[in-house]
């Protein structure tokens, strides 16, 4: 990942944090509290007063934790420091038990207090919570340990305590001075790069369907006898000036698209289904052009693809079918449709004279734009095999539907056309 | 009475974020974190030491165990440092084993006459050393690392209860050590959970405003694509279409020229398809060049088109770090190189012919537009038959025999620019650049020699062969 958060957040999020961190610590400190002084109760019943104080803070903890109101973050400091009073006075009036006043034990609660500080949205405010904590802790404390027969000792672990926090949050105030003109950069590259995908998906598109009206129309031109054009030639060419004329081709493309999009299609019969694909009209076209096609397999499953790939499945296979036509010196070809619980596999074979990757490279539009880049952006895949002299196997497998329960594969032979 | 529409779960951060991981320039802030608690660490264990010097019996596990503390602080220092990004699990397995190891050592220097448990430096510094890995670390693995230290403090409390100066019950003391531990790994967790949720939270909406933002210049953009391939096209091939159409025939000369416009048009298409997002960036930064009035040569060598296997996470850090580099003080214009290869195959964009079966040095049957179709004979037509039958059954065979793997591939990119600022002010310049680099590739390298300043970066790409 590398959108980061943008300077104006920095501050609000690493007080946020810092404050949840806090919090825990205290919570740690009281919980710690409570349990040692109910063992020691066991002993000293006086000291179980002691554990309502500590549970009456750590509820105002959790209160100020949920909910952030200044009243329960003062509500906090005044119960906590007259918890700090009751149960330094208690813990350390137990005799012959605590040597001195820097007791861990008594620090907790201290601690704790001390950890209001995370409440600061600013560094500054942090500070002045911890500082106001911090001697209201340790007055509290030093009047109660005037009230015992322990000596006194300054208690290093509170302080510790504050002066961490203190460090954290100013650390956190100034943190990132320096780095605030990077973070507007990535996020200008990361929309940049969004930019650049939908214009390459987009360009995409626009080549393929270039190659499949333009260059195929060249082609056909550039193969026909010279003469009057024929019907077929004559129509074609309208559809094509027709398309490029519309200066809208691609944006109509995905309009169709969205709107076939809906589950029309699960509600055809099967063989409507068939006879309605791309697949169907593409070879449909091909044995126009005179091309043997001879379809096997479980033709019925096609009506799993949703309108968008069966429109890009059909493409991608009459471009197959128009390279066996130009390039296969063969007459016929076969498609086989296979199909699994998550995938569609559409196979066309011929039997022609084949071709090697070095020889296609300059020719390899087609294979890469209408074939291959077509099913990659379906999610599917392609995988051609293919020999000088021993003709052309293309596998398209794209993800489709899954399968229902009442779609039985109805494996149906077809003859040729 | 009408109730509300329920606002949409957010997705959940990644069990394996950290800040440091998520926001790489925030994680360059929160270094100097490192730094600071291993000086506290190493300083209040050397105090701590030296003050309880009359309960120390074994002199040399006491010194071990200061060295090992400091050894661990050391190791937090280094892994923390922004150009050895990303602090990893095991750095952090590595400085909580040191910590717990110091503490042993320093129990067993006072066995028996360990005067107050919490007096003890190791949980305090096993403690804070668990705080600091709270930008670099995830909460879960922060609170596995603290309960477990935390554990094995208490247990060692309980067994030295006996011995200790304070008379209360051993449990007390086991509290005491752990809550040493516990309470700065359970602040640090929480620290850690709630800032991956912030940034996480943002980094959700603001990719959804840039899929919105994007969304809504698709119309522009369509109609600038289709524009751009209508103008090349209609110089030549439309006019020529609706002149043939007009006439209502095709002389030899249009057929020619149907054939050369065939082969342009495909030109034209293949050299554009070959273009990939870095063309494009270097393209538009030439230009940007050029605005400034500089001459610039932008070389870029990826024959293999491996930058289209690089995901949009790094295609903007690459991309952002290109952009910092062209307009860095200094910058010479004619220098920038930026070089991909990789140790596997090229991404499979690029057209791959699957070489099934057969002789690999079977000389190439020429194919060309103007190939017509062959009569083809009855003898052909039954040879073309098994012919077919043959490689249907090689492709299945082969399909069967190549099940999908997965398995990792790694590009390397290098980039060299010439640049006349001083060191230390490209380096400032380009760390938040990097620290964003090393979040998303690996093994980020940068080497200068003199004014030639040299990135090299790898990226991971998990490919599955097989049906592809």
């Amino acid at each position: 990942m590398s959108l980061g958060l943008p300077g104006h957040l920095v501050q609000l999020t690493l007080a946020r944090a810092l404050a949840r961190a806090a919090h825990w610590f205290a919570l740690t400190c009281l919980m710690a509290a409570v349990v040692s002084v109910a063992i020691l109760s066991l002993h000293s019943p006086e000291l179980w007063v002691t554990v309502g104080v500590i549970v009456a803070m750590g509820a105002l903890l959790v209160l100020f934790t949920r909910h952030r109101r200044i009243a329960f973050a003062v509500a906090y400091l005044v119960v906590g420091t007259l918890g700090v009073y009751v149960f330094t006075t208690t813990v350390l009036g137990v005799p012959d038990a605590f040597p001195a006043s820097n007791m861990f034990l008594v620090a907790m609660p201290k601690m704790a207090l001390v950890m209001v500080g995370g409440a600061g949205i600013t560094a500054i405010g942090g500070v002045l919570w911890s500082t106001a904590a911090f001697i209201l802790a340790e007055a509290s404390a030093f009047l109660a340990i005037l009230t015992t027969t322990v000596p006194y000792r300054p208690d290093l672990f509170t302080l510790s305590t504050y002066l961490v926090l203190v460090g954290a949050m100013v650390l956190a105030g100034i943190d990132r001075r320096a780095s605030n003109a990077a973070q507007p950069a990535i996020h200008r590259a990361v929309q940049d790069g969004a930019n650049r995908q939908l214009r390459d998906a987009l360009d995409t598109r626009a080549i393929a369907l270039l190659n499949d009206t333009t260059v195929a129309q060249l082609v056909a031109l550039s193969l026909a006898e010279p003469g009057a054009l024929s019907p077929g030639l004559t129509a074609s060419l309208k559809y094509t000036l027709t398309t490029l004329h519309d200066t809208n081709w691609l944006t109509d493309i995905d309009a169709r698209t969205t709107t076939a999009l809906q589950p029309t299609d699960t509600q055809k019969s099967p063989s409507d289904a068939w006879l309605s694909s791309a697949v169907y009209t593409a070879i449909e076209r091909s044995r126009d052009r005179g091309l043997v096609v001879e379809v096997t397999g479980d033709r019925d499953a096609l009506a799993r693809l949703d309108a968008e790939s069966d429109r890009d499945v059909g493409l991608a296979v009459q471009h197959c079918l128009v390279n066996v036509i130009l390039h296969a010196g063969v007459a016929s070809a076969e498609v086989a449709v296979e199909s699994d619980l998550s995938t569609i596999s559409l196979l066309i074979t011929d039997a022609g004279r084949g071709f090697t990757e070095s020889e296609s490279a300059s020719d390899r539009l087609g294979i890469r734009q209408s074939v291959r880049r077509r099913i990659e952006q379906l999610g599917g895949s392609v995988l051609i095999w293919s020999r000088p002299g021993a003709g052309t196997n293309v596998r398209l497998t794209v993800p489709a539907a899954p399968i229902q329960p009442q779609d039985r594969p109805n494996r149906v032979k077809r003859p040729a056309a | 009475m009408t109730r509300a529409t329920p606002t949409p779960r957010r997705p959940r951060a990644p069990a394996s974020a950290s800040q440091q991981r998520l926001d790489p320039i925030g994680g360059l802030a929160a270094w100097p974190l490192a730094p600071v608690v291993s000086a506290i660490v190493v300083t209040y264990a050397v105090a701590a030491t030296i003050s309880r010097m009359h309960e120390i019996q074994l002199i040399e596990l006491a010194v071990v165990s200061v060295g090992v503390l400091m050894i661990a602080a050391a190791v937090l220092v280094w892994a923390a440092r922004p150009d050895l990004a990303p602090f990893t699990r095991i750095r952090a397995i590595v400085i909580v084993a040191l910590g717990l190891a110091a503490h042993l050592l320093a129990a067993a220097s006072t066995w028996q006459f360990n005067g107050m448990i919490q007096d003890d430096f190791a949980p305090i510094g096993l403690g804070l050393l668990l705080l600091a890995l709270a930008p670099f670390r995830p909460w879960k693995e922060i609170l596995v690392l603290g309960g477990s230290s935390a554990t094995v403090v208490g247990i060692t409390a309980l067994v030295q209860s006996p011995f200790l100066g304070v008379q209360t019950p051993p449990v007390l003391f086991a509290i005491i050590a752990m809550t040493q531990v516990l309470a700065p790994a359970l602040a640090s967790a929480a620290y850690s959970r709630q800032v991956v949720n912030s940034i996480h939270r943002w980094q959700t909406d603001a990719r959804r405003a840039i899929r919105a933002r994007t969304e809504e210049s698709r119309g522009p953009l369509a109609h600038e694509v289709v524009d751009h391939r209508l103008t090349n096209l209609g110089a030549d091939v439309l006019p020529f279409f609706a002149d043939v159409l007009g006439r209502q025939e095709l002389t030899a000369a249009d057929i020619k020229r149907a054939r050369s416009l065939a082969f342009q048009v495909r030109r034209v298409l293949v050299a554009e398809v070959d273009h990939t997002w870095l063309d494009d960036l270097i393209a538009r930064e030439r230009i940007g060049l050029t605005d400034r009035g500089l001459d610039p040569l932008c070389v870029i060598a990826d024959p293999d088109r491996r930058a289209t296997a690089f995901d949009s996470d790094q295609r903007a850090a690459a991309g952002a770090m290109i952009v910092a580099l062209c307009t860095l003080k200094g910058f010479d214009p004619t220098s920038l190189v930026v070089q991909i290869d990789g140790s596997g195959a090229a991404p499979t964009d690029t057209a791959q012919v699957t070489q099934a079966f057969g002789l690999r040095g079977a000389l190439p049957t020429p194919a060309t537009d103007t190939t017509t179709i062959a009569i083809v004979t009855a003898a052909q037509e039954q040879a073309s038959a098994q012919a077919r039958t043959q490689a249907r059954a090689q492709a299945q065979l082969h399909s069967q025999m190549q099940p999908r793997r997965d398995d990792r591939d790694v590009d390397t990119i290098t980039i060299q620019v010439v640049t006349s600022l001083p060191p230390h002010q490209r380096r400032r310049a380009l760390r938040p650049y990097l620290s964003v680099l090393r979040a998303v590739f690996t093994r980020v390298r940068v080497t200068s020699r003199q004014a030639l300043l040299t990135l090299k970066f790898n990226a991971e790409r998990t490919t599955i062969k097989g049906i592809k």
